[in-house]
């Protein structure tokens, strides 16, 4: 015998015949036929026809799905950067300016009898030198030089009022270029801290303490009790050093002493200094 | 022997794919029961495993490019149902009931009795095994025992050729091979 009939002859002996085996598989496969006809229905001709079409419909779609992120995305980032520009809005400006009238009053009480205590002029040479962001100023006699003589503050008794109440001057605020919000500004009497200097006209703000209607040559003058500036908006800049000016007409009662204290606030800083007409 | 392609396509409806199945996989049926046999030595599990071969044989038919490497997809796919049977019973061989010792002892011209000589062709490594059934017993040609195999025909050789000198280390090869 051959190799080929001893392996045959061998593996017949555990391989019975199944004579039976092709009529199962043919019932096997006759139920599998029914049941995939039954749950997968033939596809109509137009459906075939269609296919191509629904294809690139698909592929459409997608491409107008990407195209919509990505232009999408593109608006969305252009309106952040556009909120995110625009100028700081009139409910967030009255929460600041409420934040800065917050702070408490840190001005010292002088006696009348002593000296003030920290009345400076400065030359032209040392304006631009100066450390503090806010810088004073002058009136009734005090000169606050700048860089340039252009932009010096007011010239004594430049602009001056009298009237039976007491009497009004120009007094310019020079801001430093790197501040930048609001600014506030109130000022007493040294002496009498119970009298406050009162602003009217521009960049007066905060209560009406009363109105003037006393001054010489002039409308009634509505007097607050501060002043308010946009150190991000300058109305005017020095000549040198780009530092804003901010001509602010103050009055000062009949009576009061000649030390004035002034508390400065702004972001990040909160400034006390005197003055003295002389 | 050079085989030549038929791509006479087959078909995708449920009628024209029964008829196919009717030609084309049922006539290997007991080719496919024989070699379940005799690769898991039993005979219930030998038929499962085909019925399990010719649903999968079934669902993968209008995929089939060539009708003349139906015979060899179609053996394949019950290697492969015979392979997934054995795993699923947890173990790597089956008892064929063959006992340790051989009771007759080789010579020159002795045979082998059939379940010794099965028990040495289980001897063999897995693949060199797969490759004598499918030669001498199924009875395919080297080229169809490649495709069954998943490898080339010299590798099918090669095999066949070292499985043989196993078996019968005193026979010739071309004799052995006959």
């Amino acid at each position: 015998m051959t190799l080929r009939a001893d392996i045959t002859s061998a593996y017949d002996e555990i391989a019975p015949p199944a004579p039976e085996l092709q009529g199962q598989l043919r019932m096997l496969i006759a139920a599998e036929a029914n049941a995939t006809s039954q749950s997968r229905p033939r596809r109509r001709p137009w459906m075939v026809g269609l296919r191509g079409t629904m294809a690139l419909v698909a592929a459409l779609l997608v491409v107008l799905i990407v195209a919509t992120l990505f232009v999408g995305g593109r608006v969305w980032h252009d309106w952040s950067i556009f909120n995110n520009s625009r100028p700081v809005p009139g409910g967030q400006v009255h929460l600041t300016l409420a934040q800065l009238e917050a702070r408490p009053l840190q001005m010292p009480l002088v006696p009348p009898d002593t000296t003030c205590p920290a009345v400076h002029t400065f030359s032209a040479s040392e304006a631009d030198s100066l450390p503090e962001p806010i810088h004073s100023l002058t009136y009734a006699g005090y000169v606050f030089s700048s860089a340039g003589p252009a932009h010096a503050s007011v010239i004594p008794g430049g602009g001056g009022d009298l009237s039976t109440w007491g009497q009004y001057a120009n007094i310019a605020w020079v801001i430093e270029p790197q501040v930048t919000g609001l600014v506030l500004i109130r000022g007493r009497d040294a002496a009498n801290h119970d009298l406050p200097l009162v602003y009217v006209g521009q960049y007066s703000a905060g209560a009406v303490i009363g109105t003037d209607s006393g001054v010489h040559g002039g409308p009634p003058a509505v007097q607050r009790s501060e002043v308010v500036l946009d150190a991000s908006h300058h109305p005017a800049t020095s000549a040198k050093g780009n530092w804003g000016v901010y001509n602010v007409r103050v009055g000062l009662p009949n009576g009061m002493s000649p030390c004035h204290v002034f508390q400065v606030d702004g972001d990040g800083f909160s400034e006390v200094f005197f003055t003295h007409p002389g | 022997m050079q085989h030549v392609l038929d791509a006479t396509p087959l078909s995708t409806t449920i009628a024209g794919r029964e008829k196919d199945f009717e030609d084309l996989i049922l006539p290997l049926a007991q080719r496919g029961y024989r070699l379940a046999c005799a690769m898991l030595h039993d005979p219930q599990a030998a038929q499962d495993a085909v019925q399990e071969a010719s649903l999968t044989a079934w669902r993968k038919l209008p995929g089939v490019r060539d009708r003349g490497r139906v015979r060899p997809w179609f053996l394949g796919i019950v290697v492969n149902e015979c392979r997934n049977s054995r795993r699923l019973k947890w173990v790597s061989g089956v008892d064929v009931g063959i006992p340790d010792a051989l009771s007759v002892v080789s010579g020159e011209d002795r045979i082998l009795r059939g379940a010794d000589l099965r028990r040495a062709v289980n001897q063999l490594g897995k693949q060199d095994r797969l490759v004598v059934i499918l030669f001498f017993y199924i009875d395919l040609p080297l080229e169809e025992v490649a495709a069954v195999t998943g490898s080339s025909v010299g590798a099918a050789r090669a095999r066949l050729y070292r499985a043989v000198k196993r078996l019968r280390p005193d026979l010739e090869i071309q004799e052995a091979l006959r």
